[in-house]
Order: structure tokens, then C-alpha cells, then sequence
């Protein structure tokens, strides 16, 4: 029986050898799993259906923080809501902001929609570092991991040689994507969008598509019907593509406006989740991309 | 290679940034070299470090300058990266005054300010009680809560909450919270402290789903409980369940009275008797307030979770004073008054993730036991009649997404100092959150009590303003 012992934690051994990564969403876990790969164990916070702005802030939360060898987060105050008061109380000084356990993934980015002055009468969830949500872009992938590689080579560098292979590997398969989401690209230059929240503007910088509206009027704040009223008349001059909205606003705002205008709703994640197809960051953009790319009406001929 | 020396040769020119940050560097590293040759290892070795670090601030800016520049260059008409934003991004090494924008010190800096907030809040109270004259039927402005929270240094935050109306402003929390360099996740609350009873007793008033907190606190606690002394908390898991835990000490039990409906509306709270007789003597620890509370929040499954808690707050006797001959009042006595508080609570929350929507079911139960003074007699008898009470609440809340909500609570409780006297109560709540900074919400209720107030009604229209940085802890 006792002959058993060593070989039971032997068994143990390559659990307690890997890097327990914690990682604010769904597209950073994904990301971090292919970049760390048996070296870590990954776990997310919240995924890509839901509000990444309003995430419940829970005890067991700190569970996690508490035991994590490295945090990643989105980064541009994309967390601010919830991560900083939960970071606060678990008291891991490992994935504290300024060790290395701590990876903001955005670091490197050209941030977008920086705002000029931090005021609230410019909307009530100003991100004072910019529109963070360049996860969907597909070289916002390549920033995260690259950072992802980078952060833990930091905490573990007898890792670097493995991480910067699955880093190359993982570029190799997004650089392949892109030449896969060129016609997909070509097909979205020119083309309109209207949004519900700002979740576009990187990948419409790299698309080369426009979003002519948005039906939140300024961040956080719900649409007044005068501006649903401007919104419909916009929708209805210039005939967009269509109306892209998250998964839980699919409400009575944006069904009217589809009702009254017919304009396509597109419901999509902002992020990868649980389930297919959208599983991994790759296969989530890629459905995103088609699924953008599909709502534009071909050229006529 | 003092601070004039750059501020001179920063403030000389106008020109672009990079004529200064070069000025600097051969500056630096001119004074590198003459005190090289002059044979100082020591200075040496400081200024290289200096020099150092200068670097690696400038070759932050410089690197920061080149993504503004890279920006405008893809994208023309997108907005320029402002400059507070770059030092934000630079996590502070512009912040220094030396080597700050202006390159020079600032005197007077907000840069090391607390979080400041104010919270409004408005309440049109209407109610067809008899005697309501004072309170209802009019507009009520809750003390406004001016807020100040920051951290003194790596180890401690302060946090200090102001009640402000036409009478002046009091003091209703302000107290140190050492949460670094303690063993594991205790932390130590010093100062005029929430106690930790409940789930709600801590919370401010404009953190509730309903206008007030419920009428059975305020009867046993006076809203929320306060106390000027120490608290140590720690939480740590079990598997994985957390659980957290809080003992704390005290001068007396406190309460504020913000309530605009309930016992301690128009601070009608039942305290001890106030008698006016100076206090004599000293303190012993029976005078003191003990508090305690255990709780854990256990995730059932992605969309559920449940919080269970338990708490207790201990008076073994506080003294009250009072006059023996009165109507002169030259001779003043003590008797003691013991109070004893458990309360236990249970909060169910289903928040679908795939939705803003979400569905909580709470309750509080409290028993008290509280010693009693006859004070019909002209001297206060202190004879240790006890009375025992007991009430509780139960509530639920419906968000349809974040901006609107639905809620009910109903509620029972025996009277404080007499349990023949029962308490019912329930209130209606419908909640339009603007956004997060601007609230409006509309209650109904009803009480009916056995005491000689007759049963009444009441309506509220509430609207609820946060201004600045405010933020509250996890509140488990």
C-alpha cells in the first residue's frame, strides 16, 4: 500500500507543476491554453455572452485570484467594474498590477476612441484609455498573445522555448486565417454597419467598413427614442448591411427597429464562449468574419 | 545635477518634446562622465542609476509619442491619444514633478487625492398616516454622503463617509483599513466603523433596492449599525467555498437615522433613554460592543449563487446614567443595560450569464434580547426585566436588464421593548436605473401595527444622484 504513495504523487507531480492562469474572458483563456499549452492550467471569469463591462463581482471570484499563479486581463479599463475591487480583497501579491504575474494583454495596442476629455456628459462608461475592445481584431489576437508569451515567460523562463514555439504556431494559424478572411475583408470594404455599443472600431479599421450609427447614444446610456427615431431614418437613407448587436440586447429596442425598418439584426458574441462555433478566439472570429461578410449584399454584376 | 538644472534646461525651449528629452539625456550623461573622472565611486554609482532610470522613463514617453503618431498616421480622423491617457498607459513614470510635463514640481498636486464622491438623494414622501405632519407629505433630502476613499501608503486605505444637511455634517464612517503586508487575507477596520451585522445593515441607503432599509433593522439596530472601535476579517476557502469572518470590538452600539419610512424615521429610534445625566465613573468592558459574523457565498452551478451568514452583536451592560432626585438633578446614578443581537440570512441570486437580467430571493431573521429600564417611576428603575423579540424579512427582486427592476418585501416583527406589540409591514419598488450614476425609483407600502398607530399607506418617489468616483467593496 505505502509502496503506492510515490508513485501516486509522482502522478501528482505535473499538476502542481502547472502555472494556474486566470484570465478575465473566455478569448484570453483560449489564447493563453494555446500559448502555455501543458505548462498551465487555464480558467476564465466570464465568456464571450456575456457584458463584459458588467460582470457579477462574486466571492468565489476571489476564490480563484486568491490561488491564481498569473492573472490576464483585457486591459483599457475593459474590467474596471468589477476585477480591481475583487483583486483588492483576494490579497494575492503574485498577480498584483506591476508583478509578473500580472498580464495586461493590451499592452502594445494603438488604442482606438481615446477620449479628448474624461467628462461624463460624454457617457457614463468612458473608457479613459480608449475603446477597449480590441479582441475583436484579428491582429488584437496577435497582440494578446504575444503578450500571453511574453508575461509567462516572465513567471516561468524555463518555459520561454515552449511558449515562443506555440507562440509561432499560433501566429502560423492566424496568419493562414487572414489569408482565408481576405475576400471576407474586400467584401466588407465600403460596407455600412449600425451598432448597439462601440464593439467594432478595430475590426472596421481593419475590414475598411463603416459603422454609420450607433443605437446607444453614447456609452452606457440607452437609447432615447428621439434617437432610435434618428437612428431609423439613418437606417432607412442609407441601407446598412446590418444592425450588429450582442447576444443580450436582442430587446424591444432593437426588435422595433428591425420591425420598422427591416434591417438585418446580426446577434453575435463579442468574444469566444463555451460552445461551438464559437469555442476558441480562431474559430469565433472566423464565424464572425463570414457572418459579417455574408450580410453585405454581393456587388451586382 | 539638481532638479534646477533640469528645469532649466527643460523650461528654455518650447520646441518639440524630443529637443528637451535629448537635452536631457547629454546633460545626464555629461554629468556621468565628469564625476566618473573625478573619482567619486560612490556618486558614480548613484547618477548611473539616475541616469538609468531616466531611460527608461523617456524611452516609455518616446515609445508612447510613436504610438500616438502611428495612430494618427492609420486612422487620420480618430481622436488624438490624449496626454493623460499616455501617462495612464505609461503606468505613471511621467508622474513625478521633476519629470513631469511641466518638468518642474507642482506645489499643489491633485495627483495624490482620494476618490471623492457625493451622493444626492430626493424623496417625496407621501403617507395617510395621522401624525405625519413632520415627516411626510413633503419633499425629504437625506443627508447628503460626500465619500472619500484612497490609500495612505502600500499598506492602508482610509475611507470616510460625511452626513451632510441643513443642521451640519456628522461623521457617519471613517475608519483605516490595513489590508497589506497582514498573514493570509486578514485585514484590520479601525475607526467609526459599519458593523459587519446582515447582509444589509452595512450598506448604504442608496445601495438598496428599496427606499429604506427594512423597518425590522431599524427597529433592532436603527438601519445600520455603527460603532467607534476595531474589526479584524479574514476569508479563506473551503474547496471551493469561501468563507469570511469578522469579530470587532467597540464603544456602543450607533445607528444612523436616515430612514424615511419605519421606526427610525425622523430619528424616532428606540434607544436607551436619554436622561441627560452626566456620565460618572469609568468604562469597563461590559460597556463595550462585541460584534461577530461568519457567512460563505456558494456558486450552484454558472448562473447561481447562495449566501448564508450568520451574525451576532453582544452589549453585556452598557451604563446608562440618570438622576435620582429629581426634579433637581444634583445626584446622578448608573444602572446597566445589557442587549443581545443574532441574525441570520439567506441571499439566493440567479443571474443568467447569457443576459442582464437577474433574480435574487433574500431574508434576514433577528432575535433580540434586551434588558430594560422602568423609566415611568421619576427615578429609572434598572430592575434586569428582559424582553425578547424576534422579527424578520423577506424579499425579492426581478431585474429585467440593468436599467429596470421590480421588487416586493414583506416583513414581521415584534416590538423591541415590548413583544405584545407586533409589526407588519410590506413595500412595493419599481426601479429605473438611468445608468449607473442616476436612479429613479417609485414604492408603495403598508403598515399595520399593533401599537395605537392605526394601519396607513404610503408612496415614494425617489431620485438618487452619485457624483465623482464612488465605488463599494464586495459586499458578502
Amino acid at each position: 500500500m505505502y509502496k503506492l504513495i510515490p508513485l501516486l504523487l509522482l502522478t501528482l507531480a505535473p499538476l502542481h507543476a502547472q502555472l494556474s492562469v486566470l484570465c478575465t474572458t473566455r478569448d484570453l483563456a483560449d489564447i493563453a491554453s494555446r500559448i502555455g499549452g501543458n505548462a498551465v492550467r487555464v480558467e476564465a471569469m466570464a465568456t464571450g455572452a456575456q457584458d463584459p463591462h458588467r460582470i457579477l463581482a462574486k466571492p468565489s471570484g476571489l476564490l480563484k485570484l486568491r490561488r491564481a499563479d498569473v492573472l490576464i486581463e483585457m486591459g483599457l479599463d475593459l474590467e474596471h467594474a468589477w476585477l480591481p475591487a475583487l483583486l483588492e480583497n483576494a490579497a494575492n501579491e503574485r498577480i498584483a498590477p506591476g508583478q509578473p504575474g500580472f498580464i495586461n494583454a493590451s499592452d502594445g495596442i494603438t488604442p482606438l476612441e481615446v477620449p479628448t476629455t474624461v467628462d461624463r456628459s460624454r457617457g457614463t462608461d468612458v473608457h479613459p484609455r480608449g475603446n477597449p475592445h480590441y479582441n475583436l481584431d484579428p491582429e488584437g489576437g496577435r497582440t494578446i498573445a504575444r503578450n500571453i508569451a511574453k508575461g509567462l515567460a516572465l513567471v516561468k523562463p524555463e518555459l520561454k522555448a515552449t511558449l515562443d514555439a506555440n507562440l509561432r504556431s499560433f501566429e502560423a494559424d492566424l496568419d493562414a486565417k487572414l489569408k482565408e478572411w481576405a475576400p471576407h475583408f474586400a467584401r466588407l470594404k465600403g460596407a455600412k454597419f449600425v451598432v448597439r455599443h462601440g464593439w467594432f472600431p478595430y475590426l472596421a479599421q481593419r475590414a475598411g467598413f463603416t459603422v454609420i450609427a450607433d443605437l446607444e447614444p453614447m456609452a452606457g446610456l440607452e437609447p432615447s427614442p428621439a434617437h432610435v427615431a434618428a437612428v431609423m431614418d439613418l437606417i432607412r437613407r442609407e441601407k446598412p448591411a446590418a444592425l450588429l448587436v450582442p447576444p443580450w440586447k436582442q430587446d424591444g429596442i432593437t426588435k422595433r427597429v428591425a420591425s420598422e425598418t427591416g434591417v438585418r439584426v446580426l446577434a453575435l458574441p463579442v468574444g469566444c464562449t463555451n460552445d461551438a462555433p464559437y469555442a476558441t478566439w480562431l474559430s469565433w472570429m472566423d464565424h464572425l468574419i463570414s457572418a459579417l461578410a455574408a450580410a453585405v449584399p454581393e456587388p451586382a454584376k | 545635477m539638481s532638479n534646477s538644472v533640469f528645469g532649466a534646461a527643460a523650461q528654455s525651449s518650447r520646441s518639440p518634446v524630443s529637443f528637451n528629452m535629448c537635452a536631457f539625456i547629454f546633460v545626464a550623461l555629461a554629468a556621468r562622465g565628469a564625476l566618473a573622472q573625478s573619482g567619486q565611486p560612490a556618486g558614480v554609482q548613484t547618477l548611473e542609476q539616475r541616469v538609468a532610470d531616466m531611460q527608461i522613463r523617456y524611452e516609455g514617453r518616446i515609445a508612447a509619442l510613436e504610438a500616438q503618431v502611428l495612430h494618427l498616421r492609420a486612422a487620420p480622423t480618430a481622436l488624438p491619444v490624449a496626454d493623460d491617457a499616455i501617462e495612464q498607459a505609461l503606468g505613471g513614470v511621467m508622474l513625478s514633478g521633476v519629470m513631469g510635463r511641466l518638468d518642474q514640481t507642482t506645489r499643489f498636486s491633485n495627483r495624490f487625492n482620494p476618490a471623492i464622491s457625493l451622493v444626492s438623494d430626493l424623496v417625496y414622501s407621501y403617507s395617510s398616516r395621522a401624525d405625519s405632519f413632520e415627516t411626510d407629505n413633503q419633499f425629504r433630502m437625506r443627508p447628503i454622503e460626500l465619500g472619500f476613499a484612497g490609500r495612505i501608503d502600500p499598506h492602508v486605505n482610509l475611507i470616510a463617509a460625511l452626513a451632510a444637511d441643513e443642521d451640519g455634517m456628522t461623521l457617519e464612517e471613517g475608519y483605516a483599513v490595513w489590508d497589506k503586508g497582514l498573514p493570509d487575507t486578514f485585514t484590520l477596520r479601525a475607526g467609526r466603523l459599519p458593523i459587519d451585522f446582515g447582509k444589509l445593515s452595512a450598506m448604504h441607503d442608496h445601495e438598496l433596492s428599496f427606499v429604506d432599509k427594512p423597518s425590522t433593522l431599524q427597529e433592532y439596530l436603527g438601519g445600520k449599525a455603527l460603532t467607534t472601535g476595531l474589526a479584524v476579517h479574514h476569508w479563506f476557502g473551503v474547496g471551493e467555498v469561501p468563507v469570511r469572518w469578522s469579530v470587532g470590538v467597540g464603544n456602543s452600539l450607533g445607528q444612523d437615522a436616515h430612514a424615511i419610512q419605519g421606526p427610525a424615521a425622523g430619528e424616532q429610534h428606540h434607544g436607551a433613554a436619554a436622561t441627560g445625566a452626566e456620565p460618572f465613573g469609568r468604562r469597563g468592558a461590559d460597556d463595550f460592543v462585541w460584534t461577530a459574523r461568519v457567512t460563505s457565498s456558494i456558486d450552484l452551478g454558472a448562473n447561481d449563487d447562495l449566501q448564508l451568514g450568520s451574525s451576532g452583536i453582544f452589549v453585556p451592560g452598557a451604563k446608562e446614567f440618570f438622576y435620582t432626585d429629581p426634579p433637581a438633578n444634583t445626584a446622578v446614578a448608573s444602572g446597566a443595560l445589557g442587549r443581545s443581537i443574532i441574525g441570520i440570512d439567506a441571499h439566493w441570486r440567479h443571474a443568467d450569464a447569457g443576459s442582464t437580467g437577474a433574480f435574487t430571493l433574500g431574508g434576514e431573521w433577528i432575535w433580540v434580547r434586551m434588558e430594560l429600564a422602568d423609566t415611568s417611576a421619576p427615578v429609572p428603575v434598572f430592575s434586569g426585566a428582559r424582553n425578547h423579540s424576534q422579527g424578520g424579512w423577506l424579499f425579492a427582486e426581478y431585474a429585467f436588464d440593468e436599467h429596470w427592476s421590480v421588487g416586493a418585501r414583506a416583513e414581521r416583527f415584534q416590538h423591541a421593548e415590548d413583544s405584545s406589540l407586533v409589526w407588519r409591514g410590506w413595500n412595493c419598488a419599481l426601479t429605473w436605473n438611468i445608468d449607473e450614476f442616476n436612479r429613479v425609483r417609485f414604492e408603495l407600502g403598508g403598515v399595520d401595527t399593533d401599537d395605537a398607530v392605526a394601519p396607513y399607506g404610503f408612496a415614494m418617489l425617489q431620485w438618487t444622484l452619485v457624483l465623482g468616483s464612488h465605488a463599494h467593496a464586495l459586499a458578502w
